[in-house]
């Protein structure tokens, strides 16, 4: 089990063959947003021309007002905090001034228990293994 | 810059064979290269290590039989 605020640190990183080029960064460190309105993981598209990741898929994606495209990029998705390390399709839209640099949807959350108190404005992720574990001891108890 | 790809022909190919994957494969990731379906996949991850692997040089597209409509409703766009 591990607490945290509504924000993360994570790492996107390409995967695969992209183009090179010396200014072209491995990775990129920064803080993602826990969405749990958003279905998918989304990212800002100037991490995905940062890193040269390569566009896989296209979509049509409902926002607010409305419903934009969007192009779905092969990339790496790195949450330290939870463990996490996989390679995800992501969402890329393009916001002029987007005040997170990655969203952390469902697509992520889905991994994980994932619990919000709000008076503390904490979220708390258990592995589904942590939290039958817990719930077996519990019923131990069970009158 | 980004690897950008134009993937209108295998989008088109994936919509009008879709029917027919799900029936023959049923719920997969499927990859797409030069508008032929090529292989299915239960995970992403799977999908993303075959693609790269076998057409490193080529477009392609990987998109799940069962795709959902996606929502990222907490972003205001600036057009």
């Amino acid at each position: 089990m591990a607490i945290f605020g509504h924000i993360l640190p994570v790492h996107i990183a390409g995967f695969g063959p992209t183009p090179q080029s010396s200014s072209m960064p491995a990775l990129v460190e920064t803080n993602g947003l826990i969405d749990t309105g958003a279905s998918d993981v989304c990212i800002d598209y100037r991490v995905a021309l940062q890193l040269g990741l390569r566009e896989i898929d296209q979509a049509t994606v409902g926002v607010v007002g409305g419903s934009t495209m969007a192009k779905i990029y092969l990339g790496r998705l790195i949450v330290p905090d939870v463990g996490f390390d996989r390679v995800c399709p992501l969402y890329a839209l393009k916001v002029r001034h987007p005040t997170h640099e990655v969203l952390l949807g469902r697509s992520f959350l889905e991994n994980y228990i994932v619990t919000f108190d709000g008076p503390a404005g904490t979220f708390t992720f258990a592995s589904r293994t942590d939290f039958q574990e817990r719930s077996a001891i519990e019923d131990d108890f069970a009158t | 810059m980004s690897a950008t790809a134009n993937l209108d022909r295998e989008i088109q190919a994936f919509e009008s064979m879709l029917p027919t994957l799900r029936q023959q494969v049923g719920s997969v990731w499927a990859v797409l290269v030069d508008c032929d379906f090529k292989a299915g996949f239960p995970e992403f991850q799977k999908a993303a290590e075959y693609a790269v692997a076998h057409f490193p040089d080529r477009n392609f597209l990987i998109r799940h039989t069962n795709q959902h409509p996606a929502h990222i409703p907490f972003i205001a766009i600036d057009p």
